[in-house]
């Protein structure tokens, strides 16, 4: 009887040991991946990065790392997603912070990078992609006439962009919700660019970008 | 073998042996949990508010009401298995409580714990009155709302009105001077969120659709957290706020440092309250009246 209580005892302390290291040093031993990072996201973007209208989440599969990272530090710096009215950044910003190191932030979004995007869904909104065109010249200058991106100018691929999310973008710009802190040059160089397109013409330039293929 | 496993002698010594044992146990824990101090709230964290000692006493009172009361039944309990322990030659008897004075130990604790309970109500509907019916003059308005996932707090700018062009409008910094009576708007844009701020022993919950009133005065300067209490989603966890206690001085700076921002462009423009609860595409729209609401008819059935 003794000799069981005391090997119970024994197994109870061992078990309290074992936890704690589990506790100290468990994540130094198995590295997290891009795969399980992306599971803080998927609830939202979707398993293959496939958006959600729902939840305003877009498409997210496919876009390249470096805009992915570039925009998961701007939430957790403030910079993106902070302004009272952002409803869909400050949840945006709520959930970035759960990538808790610059390796974590590029691990997931190079695992964004490599998922694939889901064919092109039909437009949202009822923009005239051909009243759009005009407008596009001056995007053209730094997202590649083609809405193919150009990395040196911080300028993200539009191409393909679901047309509800590039005009509630363009709004958010143009309205001051985003891209308007001081410490953020690239956010202000959009903010007026943004400008040169008339509130009224915002869904026909969506739904030309929707429309454009790299 | 089996007949002196079974001996009642030997299981009573057992029996005996856990119980002093489990007695000396409870004994160190209540000691240790009243010599440290531990029933008291206000060791662990700042009473930062004019009722944060009210709702602390409370919960002491309640401490010490059932804390008495756990330790004498305890001893009782222990007081009656020795008393009541296995004996040569003594037969065990089943006791059915049907004897008066057997009873006596069940009714009398039930009326002590009728008595207490009237003594709790009595302390918890004043304490209830002095926080929730009655509030001192207000000197100060703030609107606090509660989105998924973040708070948003909207201060009086230097003329002291709400929905004025100075209104001060911040994400997770709630700014607030000491000693001053606030009271607050609380209001939520999605779903139930809970305003909790545990140095000033506040929680109230915000109900999408529901203006909620309540004050605060802080009386300890420095930064404490604001936390969501009420699970609201997959970020609950994710949606701290910062509480600054200003003394006068740093007030008056910070508002001046506003009215800069505000004069240089940088400000955030008011929402107006009507718009508060609104669906993000309102707040836009209004901001903007060519703005187009975003969910339109065809993402819905596509």
């Amino acid at each position: 009887m003794t000799v069981r209580l005391f090997g119970a005892g024994v197994v109870a302390g061992l078990m309290l040991v074992g936890m704690s290291t589990t506790a100290c040093g468990g994540g130094a031993a198995s590295p997290i991946t891009g795969r399980d990072l992306y599971r803080s996201c998927e609830s939202c973007h979707g398993i293959s990065g496939e958006g959600d209208t729902k939840v305003e989440a877009p498409q997210i599969a496919g876009l390249p790392a470096w805009y992915v990272s570039s925009q998961l530090e701007r939430f957790q710096q403030g910079l993106r997603g902070k302004h009272p009215d952002d409803v869909e950044g400050l949840r945006m910003r709520a959930m970035a912070s759960q990538m808790m190191s610059k390796a974590e932030i590029e691990a997931v979004a190079s695992y964004i990078a490599g998922l694939t995007p889901r064919p092109k869904a039909a437009p949202a909104l009822k923009g005239d992609p051909a009243a759009g065109a005009s407008f596009y010249a001056v995007c053209g200058a730094c997202h590649g006439p083609k809405g193919e991106g150009i990395q040196q100018m911080n300028a993200p691929p539009l191409a393909g962009f679901e047309d509800w999310y590039v005009a509630r973008q363009l709004r958010k710009f143009q309205t001051g919700v985003r891209g308007r802190i001081t410490e953020d040059p690239v956010g202000l160089q959009m903010s007026g660019m943004a400008m040169t397109v008339p509130p009224e013409s915002v869904d026909n330039v969506a739904a030309y970008v929707h429309g454009l293929s790299k | 073998m089996a007949s002196t496993e079974n001996d009642p002698l030997k299981i009573g010594r057992k029996v005996f042996l856990w119980t002093v044992l489990g007695a000396a146990v409870f004994v160190a824990s209540a000691w240790l949990l009243v010599s440290r101090g531990s029933l008291m709230a206000s060791w662990y964290l700042a009473q930062g508010s004019t009722y944060a000692a009210d709702i602390d006493n409370l919960v002491l009172l309640i401490g010490i009401i059932v804390g008495v009361w756990l330790l004498a039944a305890e001893l009782v309990l222990f007081w009656l298995i020795f008393r009541f322990r296995a004996r040569k030659g003594v037969a065990g008897q089943y006791i059915a409580g049907e004897d008066k004075r057997e009873k006596r130990w069940v009714s009398y604790p039930h009326y002590a714990v009728l008595a207490f309970d009237v003594v709790i109500l009595v302390f918890a509907l004043r304490v209830w009155n002095d926080i929730k019916v009655t509030a001192p003059a207000t000197e100060e308005t703030v609107r606090i709302v509660a989105q998924q996932w973040a708070w948003t707090f909207i201060h009086e700018g230097p003329d002291g009105k709400l929905d004025t062009p100075d209104d001060i409008r911040t994400v997770e910094d709630l700014y607030v001077q000491v000693n001053k009576v606030y009271r607050f708007e609380l209001h939520s844009r999605d779903v139930l969120h809970s305003f909790s701020v545990p140095v000033f022993r506040l929680k109230q919950d915000a109900i999408p659709g529901r203006m909620i009133s309540g004050w605060f005065t802080p009386t300890v300067t420095g930064t404490f957290d604001i936390q969501c209490a009420e699970i609201c989603g997959l970020g609950h966890g994710y949606m701290p706020a910062h509480l600054h206690v200003q003394t006068p001085a740093e007030r008056t700076a910070w508002l001046r440092d506003r009215e800069a921002d505000r004069f240089a462009g940088r400000a955030i423009p008011p929402t107006p309250v009507a718009l508060v609860p609104a669906r993000p595409e309102a707040v836009v729209a209004a901001d903007h009246p060519a703005g187009h609401a975003l969910a339109p008819a065809g993402v819905e059935g596509r």
